[in-house]
């Protein structure tokens, strides 16, 4: 849980762009349907393994369950790092956290008068008509470059990172 | 002394069941965590755990009838 601090607002939250969490999902219930195939698919399996499976049909069913749920149980762990991987940006910093794995987990943040530049690379057909790409933030302090990759809208991180950073500074101005 | 190889089978078959329930609960204790600890809210909390948790479940109730099945 990203803790807040007094006055600080969540203005954006970013996460990977769906598609290949979804492409991703797709192969796990495609391997998933593998054993059902097979048992489906009575002309396609050689007769050998079509005599085990007729004669020992609830063993069949058993297994696939099992594997079933291995598969079940990596498609959330796959959903969950993609879920848990975003790229926040509050009125007062940015923070980007990378769920490598479930037990690897980095958290990186800068306030925005740190930021020095910000570059928004989209590359590819696919990339430029869906409109993702990758952010890079060049920050002043011990994290130098923050980047996030394959983001949704990183044109829209771009503009709100700059309308927050010249907000800050003439609320800045004003208080002086 | 003889020796009934699907009977092995069955008794690898039963291993087989207690590693998946091990591994599920597991798997959903660390996995909970992180959906408790880190940015989910609420509902969406609770939607992910019943699914989760209920097709789990499910498919090791299915597993333990065909065990129960395989026995008898």
């Amino acid at each position: 849980m990203i803790n807040l601090l007094p006055g600080e607002e969540v203005v954006l939250v970013k996460r990977h762009y769906w598609l290949p969490i979804v492409a991703e999902l797709f192969v796990f219930l495609v391997i998933a349907l593998i054993p059902w195939g097979i048992f489906m698919g009575e002309q396609f399996t050689p007769p050998t393994v079509r005599g085990w499976i007729d004669a020992n049909t609830a063993r069949f069913f058993f297994l696939s369950c099992g594997w079933l749920l291995a598969i079940w149980i990596l498609s959330f762990i796959a959903w969950t790092n993609y879920y848990l991987d975003t790229f926040i940006v509050t009125t007062k910093r940015i923070i980007d956290v990378d769920q490598v794995g479930l037990f690897a987990r980095t958290i990186a943040e800068a306030p925005l008068e740190n930021i020095q530049d910000v570059r928004v690379e989209i590359s590819g057909i696919l990339a430029s008509l869906i409109n993702y790409g990758d952010i890079h933030i060049q920050s002043a302090g011990a994290t130098k470059e923050f980047a996030a990759h394959s983001i949704p809208k990183p044109q829209e991180v771009k503009d709100t990172v700059f309308r927050l950073r010249h907000t800050n500074r003439i609320q800045g101005e004003a208080a002086q | 002394m003889s020796f009934d190889l699907s009977r092995v089978f069955d008794l690898f078959l039963l291993g087989i069941f207690g590693i998946a329930a091990i591994i599920s609960t597991a798997m959903g204790v660390i996995l909970n965590y992180h959906w408790t600890h880190y940015e989910l809210s609420r509902s969406k909390i609770t939607t992910v755990r019943v699914l989760y948790f209920g097709v789990s479940l499910l498919i090791l109730g299915i597993m333990g009838a065909l065990l129960i099945a395989i026995f008898t």
